[in-house]
């Protein structure tokens, strides 16, 4: 009984990311516009920190994160978009079913869309930062994905609530950045270690205040979540 | 309804009884306040390395102390609030967090005026002023999604989510700043202030205490008196009358 | 060594500033809810009576 459950649970966060995937896939209006201000951001960046190449190197790892998260903000308010327009939200909560099934997709669905943004992002960083991704290319990788686990959640969740009041599009950044200080600090730190030989091993703290502050935030946000989404 | 129905709905949680004006803790609080400062800056001799600057952290710590207090406090309300869904814990940690707001920008401000004598600069990436000012920006957070929320009910299960979760943010941001100075082998700055003439930190410890505990009480009072403004505007436009 | 007093009394003007504008907005804020709320009490009360005439 308890199995069938679960594969039912399991089905409705299957069906909810697909859904939000689905939408954005016959539209692919949000994406391209987020991977070219990505894109655009780089190039900002580039400007401001000024042409010296060993500037740039050194400051790529920072610059490629703080555009994922510029970027990426983008992304989560339009996650909600669809229900809100429609008024499906309210429909979507009167069906029976944990409200964690929602949560979850729409984290499924914006790890999809940050993931692709990163695709891009990435290259870009070697090509226009100097970046040595080819010292360490997975570790650099790994680190890209426990930290945006870590900003698609918590982005999932406060813009469960910054999507339903006025002033959206700046009262997500106003709620989200602060609490990612450990999230950017940690995958900065860590991504540079890896690319600079990580000689002093420095990188496993990084790793595993990424792990935990994952874990913590991924059980906080799905237990609130439904104190958030009703109403 | 009638005051004894407000009594009534008052006592079982639905309305929050409106707290009575405590004009003695208000006195005592200043007195406190005062005497404190006044023992501290009068009594306490030029520390070694710092000289008389040291004056200046006596309410600095005290007012780090209160911001984390008033964090905890935040926290201990708005798990009251998701828990036993009623309006007073809401109050608690909304008057909490304002106090909260208050002590961290004192804290970060009072940091800055230490910091610049001290090193020759307005801002050191210090581990603890750079995670008190992140603290701060959460609470802001907090407080902005208070105001841009209109409905009371859904502004106060989303404060408790978000208080809750800034709340056990603010450890981790600690940790994790702490760790980013020490990898870059920043000289740490002398805030661990050997030995601070303990009772002048001490004395202000408590009055800061006090203005905490005056603030969160008065905070709550006024809320409680809009709550049932409100309440009674609601039943004159509905036509409730007194069973 | 001289400049510190400036520092000194920087530091504490600022916390009264803040502690006591916070203060004096309380006051002013719940003296206000104060008149809101008799005026609601003296309302109610004079409803019901009003009513019955």
């Amino acid at each position: 009984m308890a199995e069938r459950i679960w594969a039912r649970e399991f089905a409705r966060v299957g069906a909810m990311a697909w859904k939000d995937l689905a939408v954005e896939r016959r539209t692919k209006a949000t994406l391209n516009a987020v991977v070219f201000f990505a894109a655009l951001t780089m190039l900002l960046f580039g400007f401001a920190l000024g042409a010296d190449s060993e500037t740039l190197k050194a400051a790529s790892a920072g610059v490629l994160w703080l555009t994922v998260l510029f970027a990426g903000v983008l992304v989560f308010n339009r996650s909600y978009q669809t229900e809100l327009d429609s008024g499906a939200l309210e429909t979507l909560l009167l069906y029976p079913g944990d409200r964690w099934a929602i949560f979850a997709g729409k984290v499924i669905a914006n790890l999809a869309f940050v993931f692709l943004v990163e695709a891009v992002i990435l290259p870009l960083a070697v090509i226009l930062y100097h970046m040595p991704l080819e010292r360490a290319p997975l570790a650099v990788i790994g680190v890209m994905i426990l930290g945006t686990l870590g900003f698609v959640t918590l982005g999932t969740f406060y813009a469960a609530m910054a999507s339903r009041v006025r002033a959206r599009e700046v009262l997500l950044p106003l709620l989200l950045f602060p609490m990612l200080v450990p999230v950017l600090i940690a995958s900065v730190e860590a991504t540079q270690a890896y690319l600079t030989g990580d000689v002093m091993r420095d990188s496993r703290v990084w790793v595993r205040l990424l792990v935990v502050f994952d874990a913590i935030f991924l059980v906080a946000a799905v237990a609130a979540f439904e104190h958030v989404i009703e109403g | 309804m009638t005051e004894a129905v407000m009594e009534r709905a008052a006592t079982s949680g639905a309305v929050p009884a409106v707290p009575p004006r405590r004009p003695l803790l208000a006195a005592v609080t200043l007195l406190t306040l005062v005497g404190a400062e006044l023992f501290s800056v009068l009594t306490s001799p030029p520390d070694r390395d710092m000289g008389n600057l040291e004056k200046i952290l006596y309410i600095h710590v005290p007012c780090a102390w209160m911001a984390m207090t008033a964090s905890l406090f935040v926290f201990l309300a708005s798990v009251g609030y998701l828990w036993k869904r009623e309006e007073r814990y809401d109050m608690i940690a909304a008057a909490s967090a304002e106090a909260g707001t208050l002590f961290t920008a004192l804290t970060v401000i009072l940091g800055s005026i230490w910091a610049r004598p001290t090193w020759g600069t307005w801002w050191t990436w210090d581990a603890r002023l750079t995670s008190t000012a992140v603290l701060l920006l959460i609470y802001l957070g907090y407080l902005a999604l208070r105001a841009a929320t209109d409905d009371v009910d859904r502004r106060a299960r989303w404060s408790a989510a978000v208080g809750i979760l800034g709340a056990i943010n603010a450890g981790i941001v600690y940790e994790s700043v702490v760790w980013w100075r020490t990898i870059h082998q920043i000289q740490s700055s002398p805030s661990s202030m050997g030995i601070m003439y303990t009772w002048g930190l001490r004395l202000n410890a408590i009055a800061m205490l006090l203005v905490l505990v005056y603030f969160i009480t008065n905070r709550y009072r006024s809320f409680c008196l809009i709550r049932a403004t409100e309440m009674m505007a609601e039943d004159a436009v509905l036509g409730r009358r007194a069973p | 060594m001289t400049g510190e007093w400036g520092y000194i009394i920087a530091a504490y003007a600022v916390t009264w500033l803040g502690i006591g504008g916070y203060a004096l907005r309380l006051e002013r804020l719940t003296r206000r809810a104060e008149q809101e709320y008799e005026a609601a009490r003296g309302a109610q009360r004079a409803g019901p009576a009003g009513r019955q005439s």
